[in-house]
């Protein structure tokens, strides 16, 4: 693993109208790392997640991946390896569960899609997970043919969950994935957020509630509330740095 | 860089989706057997009368494929596509004439100039949706057949345009009986490229763009690419639908491409129902079949109109709903019967 970080923001500010979502944050997720990140709601958790999806265009500050400051157009960034899920579920809900893993393999760039056309494979042995496998991982094989809006909130979730691995993440954007799951479905994300983890060499840069959840998980935390980063570093520091617990966790 | 996944059920390779075909062409036999027979049976049992009304039937079906593949799969709307069809027309009888070019490469060029129409419309939809997309479409085509269409330079004045050569491969265009033939090959070779795309990678994305911009970004779907190409490919086989309506009639006229009767297409695509072009298809020739067995000729909007409220009302889903639920239903009956004999 090299030295540079996978990504990096520098002092990223946002605003809509009035208001300042982000004031200068700075943030670097190391190149292979887990990295969680906390803090109350409305304290601009998703719109830095927006900011590094190019959804929002930040009023100031850079976005670096890998080192270079890349385009902001939603879709080149997703093709860098920058791959997002959403907190409310970001699939075709009108579409079975095989057409959306199916739909999150062949799309993308333009070879891929037309390399399909014509009844080629597109490049599936370079990926992370095959399609099988993927289906193995995620225990997905009954739900196949179900349609998205038929499913419950926890394997809605976990097919979003295979969506993104599918498509081949440097770096894996995650939006409160455990919200909406019951504990036992939190567990097993849990387990398989690691697991990928371990053996793949994605980074993974996630927002989350669930404390027990992302303890397990991050190597690293990064705390933000009112737009400003308040406390960043282990786990276990961040938990009982006074600012967090003041802010956030509440005593205990 | 390989996972090892716990190894908990075994797995259906059947059922896979992402289980290649062992040869591209074993898929192409069942449709290739069906349509030659289709076009035998075009050639040679059709009379005077209904080989015309196939030949209306596959220039709708040309247009149908497209709309459905803007409207359904895309998730845009356009509501004046009778004009992209008289562009598309016009275009066809100009090169011809005009170009003295031969009548199937007339045919893809006019389907070109169609293309290029729609950039006009299709530049639009990348910053509107929904109803302000849909009403934006409508003016446009009111606007090319008040103003456009009245061109000496494009639509030839009062009389309009004659084709008077009607050599197209060696069948006669300006005779139904002959030139059922080539227009259903071209019908059927336009369904067959809808249906590749339907099934691929870009149709999969077209239904992300329908689903959410902000999801499809996110899965490096370039958004307004996605949306002008569903226009672009729209355009063109409106265009090639009214070049056969041209080539069939021998001549080009306002009057062949009345705007208001842009209805008919989208409700054969509204009739058709979500999914596969199968409902479309089907409903498009009912829509140019009914009229002329019902003998009330050219009352196609009217019957257009009618099946769309009717269709509304009683089936929702559609064709491609109600082969579904057939499927299903035929499905269980056959389980039962199963169940009854073991």
């Amino acid at each position: 693993m090299s030295g540079v970080p996978i990504l990096e923001l520098a002092d990223i500010t946002v605003r809509y109208g009035a208001v300042q979502a982000l004031s200068d944050v700075s943030l670097a997720v190391d190149d292979g790392a887990f990295v969680g990140l906390i803090g109350p709601n409305g304290a601009g958790k998703t719109s830095l997640f927006n900011v590094i999806s190019g959804f929002t265009k930040p009023y100031s500050g850079v976005t670096s991946f890998n080192g270079t400051r890349i385009p902001r157009a939603p879709h080149r960034r997703a093709r860098l390896g920058l791959v997002r899920t959403f907190q409310n579920v970001g699939l075709n809900r009108s579409a079975t569960v095989d057409e959306n893993l199916r739909a999150a393999l062949t799309t993308g760039r333009f070879q891929v899609e037309f390399a399909d056309l014509f009844g080629g494979s597109s490049d599936l042995e370079r990926r992370i997970l095959g399609f099988e496998e993927t289906h193995q991982l995620f225990e997905l094989g009954k739900y196949r043919d179900v349609k998205v809006s038929d499913l419950s909130t926890g394997v809605a979730k976990m097919v979003e969950l295979a969506c993104a691995v599918l498509r081949q993440p440097r770096l894996l954007l995650l939006d409160e994935p455990s919200s909406g799951l019951s504990p036992d479905e939190t567990d097993r994300l849990g387990v398989v957020l690691r697991q990928l983890h371990a053996e793949s060499d994605m980074s993974i840069l996630m927002i989350e509630h669930d404390m027990p959840l992302i303890m397990r998980s991050a190597e690293y935390m990064v705390c933000l509330d009112f737009g400003t980063v308040i406390a960043r570093g282990t786990p276990a520091e961040v938990r009982n740095n006074k600012v967090v617990i003041d802010a956030y966790l509440g005593e205990g | 860089m390989s996972i090892t996944p716990p190894v908990t059920e075994e797995v259906d390779h059947e059922a896979s989706v992402a289980a290649m075909p062992t040869s591209w062409w074993r898929p192409l036999i069942k449709p290739l057997i069906l349509s030659a027979m289709l076009l035998w049976w075009a050639a040679n049992m059709f009379g005077e009368d209904h080989a015309a009304t196939a030949v209306d039937a596959a220039a709708v079906i040309c247009t149908v494929c497209g709309l459905h593949l803007l409207i359904q799969w895309s998730g845009q709307v356009s509501l004046g596509h009778m004009a992209i069809v008289g562009i598309g027309g016009f275009a066809t009888a100009n090169l011809a004439v005009e170009q003295e070019l031969p009548l199937p490469l007339a045919l893809l060029l006019g389907g070109f100039c169609a293309m290029l129409a729609t950039v006009a419309i299709g530049l639009p939809a990348l910053r509107i949706r929904g109803f302000a997309l849909a009403i934006t479409t409508l003016a446009a085509a009111t606007a090319v057949s008040a103003y456009l269409f009245r061109q000496d330079w494009l639509a030839g004045g009062s009389l309009g345009i004659l084709v008077s050569n009607s050599n197209f491969f060696g069948f006669d265009s300006q005779e139904p009986t002959s030139f059922v033939v080539p227009a259903l090959v071209v019908a059927l070779i336009v369904m067959f490229i809808t249906m590749k795309i339907g099934h691929s990678g870009v149709g999969n994305a077209l239904r992300m763009v329908a689903n959410d911009d902000e999801v499809a970004g996110s899965y490096g779907i370039n958004v307004g690419t996605h949306k002008l190409a569903a226009f672009l490919f729209s355009g063109f086989v409106a265009g090639i639908g009214g070049g056969l309506m041209v080539l069939d009639l021998g001549r080009a006229t306002p009057e062949m491409f009345p705007a208001s009767e842009s209805i008919v297409f989208v409700a054969a695509v509204l009739m058709g129902g979500a999914g596969s072009i199968r409902g479309p298809v089907i409903a498009a020739i009912a829509l140019v079949a009914v009229p002329e067995f019902l003998d009330i000729g050219h009352y196609e909007e009217l019957v257009g109109a009618l099946g769309l409220l009717l269709a509304v009302r009683f089936v929702p889903e559609g064709i491609n709903g109600q082969h579904e639920h057939m499927v299903e239903r035929v499905a269980s009956v056959k389980a039962k019967l199963r169940g009854a004999s073991s």
